[in-house]
């Protein structure tokens, strides 16, 4: 079986190809063409079963990499283009490979074609800024540092980051999470969350077997630390003289009020994050499987943006109650994640 | 509320501190500097446009994973402060924080943040 990425020219060329030679992918070319004007490009898996070729088309990424050249200013020059070659500039290709490999995680574990569902281009812009040592979500595009070289190096070195920031889009696009307190740490979360889905899935780890941790590999060799967070145990990701210590909770008995990050989103996400891992440690396997599907489910429900903790966990059990039951394995390892952080389910009786 | 920054009192002709929270990292970063020489920090100061509010900004109005920055000045006198997202941080404010964060010192963050408790 061959699997290759179908850059528009070849879906027009096959779709006047031989109509009686390969009927079928003739046919679905012509179809694909017609059907999503839009679409740049789509996934064919051809096989052959007897003497028949069977083609099937499928979602696939349409990305494009530009390069700021250490400037602030985006979207800067484009350097890779989908089905393009790699450019042999390291944050470039890792960029281009991890928006592939989110693509992926998306589309075959939940369905979802690109960042709003509807096959949007994914954009990337790297080597933004001099000795930028962050990586975000601008609303249009994700963006990359190089790291200042001295405790960060390149963001694009983790996948679980190129992940988050994706993910960000994902939320933008579903249910609009607002960036501040409980709702922020829960937009934050998400991101944690399908970023670290990204790196197992990629890796076809179980949950058991997986790290859990974001930003692996980040840190300089001078940093005292294995990575920016720890979903399975926040508050233990680093612990360095300049940085000091990760102060994440992993505990609503610990939740810190702030005005900074606004509304300290990066650090009380540590709760839900672990609420997540729990979830999905208990549910055994891989955790896309079933309790990436119900934290999907839920993200792309009818949740409010300003949606605190209690809230978001009464949706979880809501979400793996109507995919799975209410008396089932997966709705019970939900409640039981939520009720090890603190988090009381809001109006869906208490965690147990 | 954010602590004072730490001085020698009014015989400290500079104290300013810079702190940038949030970032993908989360990683809260403190710049501090003092001098009892002025050293042409004030009108690297009074050329940022301080305003009677600090927070400048609302949330929604800056995208996920950006920084914020809080600037802190107890002297040169007046004291005042400015907390401020990323894409802000231009020209004046840029000149400032650059200047402190290549002459002051690194500060060891506290956790948690400074001036803020756990709730109970």
């Amino acid at each position: 079986m061959a699997r290759s990425i179908v850059p528009p020219y070849l879906l027009a060329r096959l779709a006047t190809a031989d109509s009686e030679r390969f009927p079928t992918a003739t046919a679905a070319a012509r179809r694909t063409l017609r059907m999503d004007a839009p679409r740049r490009s789509a996934r064919l898996t051809l096989s052959i079963e007897g003497d028949a070729l069977v083609a099937e088309l499928s979602d696939a990424p349409d990305r494009e990499i530009s390069d700021a050249e250490q400037r602030e200013t985006l979207p800067g020059r484009v350097v890779r283009r989908e089905g393009g070659e790699p450019t042999g500039d390291v944050a470039a290709d890792e960029a281009y490979d991890g928006l592939g490999a989110t693509f992926d995680l998306f589309s075959e574990a939940f369905g979802r074609n690109s960042i709003d569902g509807a096959g949007l281009p994914l954009r990337a812009t790297v080597h933004y800024g001099r000795l930028y040592d962050n990586a975000f979500w601008d609303g249009e595009r994700m963006v990359f540092g190089d790291g200042d070289g001295e405790v960060f190096d390149r963001f694009t070195r983790s996948l679980s980051v190129i992940g988050h920031e994706l993910a960000h889009g994902v939320t933008q696009y579903s249910a609009g999470l607002v960036y501040e307190g409980q709702s922020g740490a829960l937009n934050e979360s998400i991101s944690d969350v399908f970023g670290a889905l990204v790196e197992q899935h990629a890796r076809g780890e179980s949950a058991a077997d997986a790290s859990w941790l974001i930003g692996e590999g980040l840190f300089t060799e001078a940093v005292q630390g294995r990575a920016l967070r720890s979903m399975r145990h926040p508050g233990t990701g680093y612990d360095d003289d300049v940085l000091g210590r990760d102060p994440q909770p992993a505990h609503m008995d610990d939740y810190i009020t702030t005005d900074e990050d606004d509304g300290g989103v990066h650090l009380n996400s540590g709760i839900p994050n672990r609420a997540f891992a729990l979830t999905a440690e208990a549910i055994g396997g891989r955790a896309w499987e079933r309790a990436g599907l119900i934290w999907y489910d839920t993200l792309t429900g009818a949740l409010n943006p300003r949606v605190d903790f209690a809230g978001f966990a009464a949706a979880t059990v809501r979400a793996a109650s109507e995919r799975y039951g209410e008396v089932s394995a997966e709705a019970d390892a939900v409640r039981g994640g939520w009720s090890a952080v603190g988090v009381t389910i809001d109006g869906g009786g208490s965690a147990r | 509320m954010v602590a004072v920054p730490h001085g020698d009192g009014p015989t400290a002709a500079v104290v300013i501190r810079v702190t940038r929270s949030g970032g993908v990292a989360g990683i809260r970063r403190t710049w501090s500097v003092e001098s009892a020489e002025s050293d042409g920090w004030a009108p690297l100061v009074d050329g940022c446009p301080w305003s009677d509010e600090p927070k400048s900004y609302e949330p929604e109005s800056h995208g996920p994973d950006r920084f914020v920055w809080f600037i802190e000045v107890r002297a040169p006198e007046p004291a005042r402060a400015a907390q401020l997202p990323d894409a802000a941080v231009q020209g004046p404010w840029r000149r400032l924080v650059d200047r402190v964060r290549e002459q002051g010192d690194a500060v060891r963050p506290t956790v948690p943040p400074i001036g803020e408790v756990a709730d109970e």
